[in-house]
């Protein structure tokens, strides 16, 4: 595992890719920043909760070629050949992106130090709101995975990520609209005879059971300086299931190919 | 020919079971198949139970709160109040709960505390009217507490209350004379959901009217909140028309520096409810105000042997001063008396402190008694100058308290020669957990007889304003290195790195 681990971080330094990445990170922040930094008023916590909705395009960048560029080339016979398992070569992967993340975490964490440079204040929220966003990485990142695996072009790979996490940004939305597409056609169909107020039950139970699936909503507690130990275990576990989902498609093409 | 057959025989089994291999090679792919499906199916299911599970078990006592003054846990004095509760509260909040508001982090985590301790007295939910337009209906039938969306509702039983949550926090003037934009600074949302559980649940909830009609200042919020802290309910009250009266559930009515006199019939109205064992609190202080003229106001407050005079108190101790040169602008400190017995043993920032002359030959049934002094040192500027020398210098009253115990029930009137213990403007700057606050809180307590001794302190809210200024070159310079330094710093590496690797 520690081997893919160091070929899988490694080679995001090899091509533009990490780099790339890590340049797009700097201007959000630097930008969200120096705004702030304008103003007097610095909270690297909000900063966090900004950058948060840019996973809709890092991501994709840092996933799209896990296993995408491994297909095209071939190289991916090696990994089933390999004296190690799928699933390692799984985790040692997603390790790797995670890894890639964290560091581009650095743009963030030099503005902490310009913050308490300048005498502004960092509290627990700051660190909780970090927490949170690797949290949510964790999630994305497998999501990220899983698209790859499914596909040999690295594009299409990186649409179909910015298509799932886009639907997970827009949830709350798509909540309401699903709740009251649901209201409507109960009142127009008259369907089950409910009535009135039941109808408005019935399409907010519909939402609140979406918006429970929001990792965003979930993990926004942070930025207020609540720690929350559930919103963790969801990101994580959901993120376990993404990879569980990656190694069993990689083993169903394993058995297919042969 | 034997020997033909037995190998036509070997040749006939070979095509015959070769098929049959091929099934049991597509046979173990579809079972691996069905298993992927299967186990993905069943550890999503798997997943989302565990999840829910957790969520419904755990979320609460896997919660903490790491705020410095753990603005998201209720203090010892909510929990108190929530062991005491012997009735249900039902709190609903008229919003959307997944829209992003900016006073949501003050108050959803603060709520689930309560209900966390509220051992199944209290509960929240949160409807939008928009979705559930029925909620408003189910909550005011008859549309007399016209609730709106945003606001929270405390329902308990029959009695039923709205909190508006914008006015549950203190703001930074600076901040918005400057930028134009709110800042909250001081929390005080457990402060005004404490207290409005209290009033909901009171058997005997008190209700204060603030009068209206005189060009009063129109928003009192914080002085609301204090009251609400203490289980004080406020309302409006406008004594115009044949029909005017004071409601039969006034506890307590204020006058906040009114911009021109009372009426004659509003001056009867208030004497008859003084009459009754009233309670009256009179807050005027020598500003924007100092022309008017109040002769009916006078009538009701000489009744109590005191007179709102046309004159300003000039503090003439420099150690009482708040800013040097500004003599109108001074500290208060309490009588003897009553700094033993409110329990507040400090000095109170006040300014434009109207004088107010006490009579000496006033009825043996009225006590007049001052609960807060200017300095011995201070003298009096009249706005007519031909009457100065009336009075000397000397220790002024800058709060005064009477009481006529002449009726069969002891009316009771508070005077405050200084706005600074009541108004928006002065909480605004210096929150609800300044001296003044305490000062004016325990004074309510006392008026209206209701213990104050322990009370929900406002909490701040941190401030990510830099300490120190920023100069614009500081500025422009940290913004090069995070916005073009470190991105093209990394963008280099990443071209030298690519360009030497490219055809290895």
């Amino acid at each position: 595992m520690f081997a893919v681990f160091k070929r899988e971080f490694l080679s995001y330094f090899r091509t533009p890719v990490g780099w790339v990445a890590i340049c797009l990170m700097s201007v959000i922040s630097g930008y969200y920043f120096s705004n702030m930094l304008a103003s007097s008023y610095v909270n690297i916590a909000m900063e966090i909760a900004y950058l948060r909705t840019f996973f809709v395009i890092l991501i994709p960048i840092i996933t799209m070629r896990l296993f995408a560029e491994e297909k095209k080339n071939g190289t991916i016979v090696l990994l089933y050949t390999m004296p190690f398992s799928i699933k390692e070569a799984v985790i040692g992967k997603f390790l790797a992106a995670m890894a890639l993340q964290a560091i581009m975490l650095i743009s963030v964490f030099s503005h902490i130090i310009i913050t308490v440079v300048c005498s502004g204040i960092i509290n627990s929220a700051t660190w909780g709101a970090i927490f949170g966003y690797l949290a949510l990485a964790a999630l994305f990142i497998s999501i990220g995975m899983l698209t790859s695996a499914m596909t040999e072009n690295q594009i299409m790979s990186a649409v179909v990520c910015f298509v799932v996490i886009l639907f997970i940004i827009m949830l709350s939305q798509i909540a309401d609209s699903v709740s009251s597409i649901i209201q409507a056609i109960l009142k127009v169909t008259g369907l089950y005879g409910l009535k009135e107020s039941s109808i408005y039950s019935a399409g907010n139970a519909v939402r609140n059971a979406l918006n429970w699936l929001d990792p965003y909503e979930k993990t926004a507690c942070y930025t207020s300086g609540v720690f929350k130990i559930v919103p963790i275990v969801f990101c994580l576990s959901f993120a376990a299931v993404f990879m569980y989902i990656t190694y069993r498609v990689l083993e169903k093409k394993r058995w297919s190919q042969s | 020919m034997a020997k033909k057959s037995a190998k036509d025989n070997i040749i006939r089994e070979r095509v015959v079971k070769a098929p049959k291999v091929k099934v049991s090679s597509d046979a173990r792919f579809a079972v691996l198949k069905k298993v992927s499906v299967v186990s993905v199916v069943l550890i999503l299911a798997i997943c989302l139970v565990f999840n829910l599970l957790i969520y419904l078990i755990l979320d609460k006592p896997l919660t903490f709160d790491t705020t410095s003054v753990k603005s998201n846990t209720i203090s010892e004095y909510s929990k108190n109040l929530l062991k005491s509760l012997d009735k249900k509260v039902d709190i609903i909040g008229l919003v959307d709960e997944n829209d992003s508001i900016e006073w949501k982090e003050y108050f959803m985590p603060l709520l689930e505390d309560y209900v966390a301790k509220g051992d199944g007295k209290v509960s929240v939910r949160y409807v939008d009217p928009d979705t559930n337009p029925f909620i408003l209906s189910e909550l005011d039938p008859d549309n007399v507490y016209k609730f709106e969306k945003g606001q929270f509702v405390f329902v308990c039983e029959d009695m039923k209350v709205a909190l508006n949550p914008y006015s549950c926090f203190s703001y930074d003037q600076s901040v918005y004379a400057i930028y134009g934009v709110q800042l909250p600074v001081v929390n005080n949302v457990e402060m005004n959901i404490t207290g409005l559980i209290s009033y909901v649940t009171s058997n005997n909830p008190l209700h204060a009217y603030f009068l209206q009609g005189h060009n009063e200042s129109e928003s009192h919020v914080y002085l609301d909140t204090i009251m609400q802290s203490i289980g004080i309910v406020t309302s409006d009250l406008k004594l115009s028309g044949d029909s005017a009266k004071i409601p039969d559930d006034c506890e307590l009515l204020l006058i906040l520096q009114p911009m021109f006199d009372i009426s004659v019939m509003e001056r009867e109205l208030i004497q008859t409810y003084l009459d009754n064992g009233g309670k009256l609190v009179i807050v005027n202080d020598f500003g924007d105000n100092q022309q008017v003229d109040y002769s009916n106001l006078n009538m009701i407050t000489e009744r109590m042997g005191v007179t709102l005079e046309q004159g300003i108190l000039h503090e003439g101790d420099s150690s009482y001063l708040v800013n040097s040169g500004d003599p109108y602008t001074s500290i208060a400190v309490p009588s003897s008396e009553y700094a033993e017995y409110i329990r507040i043993p400090d000095r109170f920032s006040v300014e434009k402190i109207r004088y107010m002359s006490v009579f000496t030959d006033k009825s043996s049934d009225v006590y007049v008694s001052p609960l807060l002094n200017t300095s011995s040192l201070t003298s009096v500027d009249f706005l007519q100058k031909e009457i100065a020398g009336t009075a000397t210098t000397g220790m002024y009253p800058v709060v005064l308290q009477c009481v006529d115990t002449s009726k069969a029930k002891n009316s009771c009137m508070i005077i405050f020669g200084t706005q600074d213990f009541t108004s928006d403007a002065y909480y605004g700057v210096k929150s609800l957990n300044d001296n003044n606050a305490k000062f004016v809180r325990a004074c309510l307590g006392d008026i209206c007889q209701i213990d104050v001794s322990v009370s929900v302190p406002a909490k701040t809210i941190p401030s990510f304003s830099l300490t120190r200024p920023i100069s614009s070159s500081s500025v422009t310079f940290w913004s090069i290195v995070v916005m073009a330094v470190i991105p093209i710093g990394t963008l280099a590496a990443g071209i030298y790195t690519y360009r030497k690797r490219r055809h290895l």
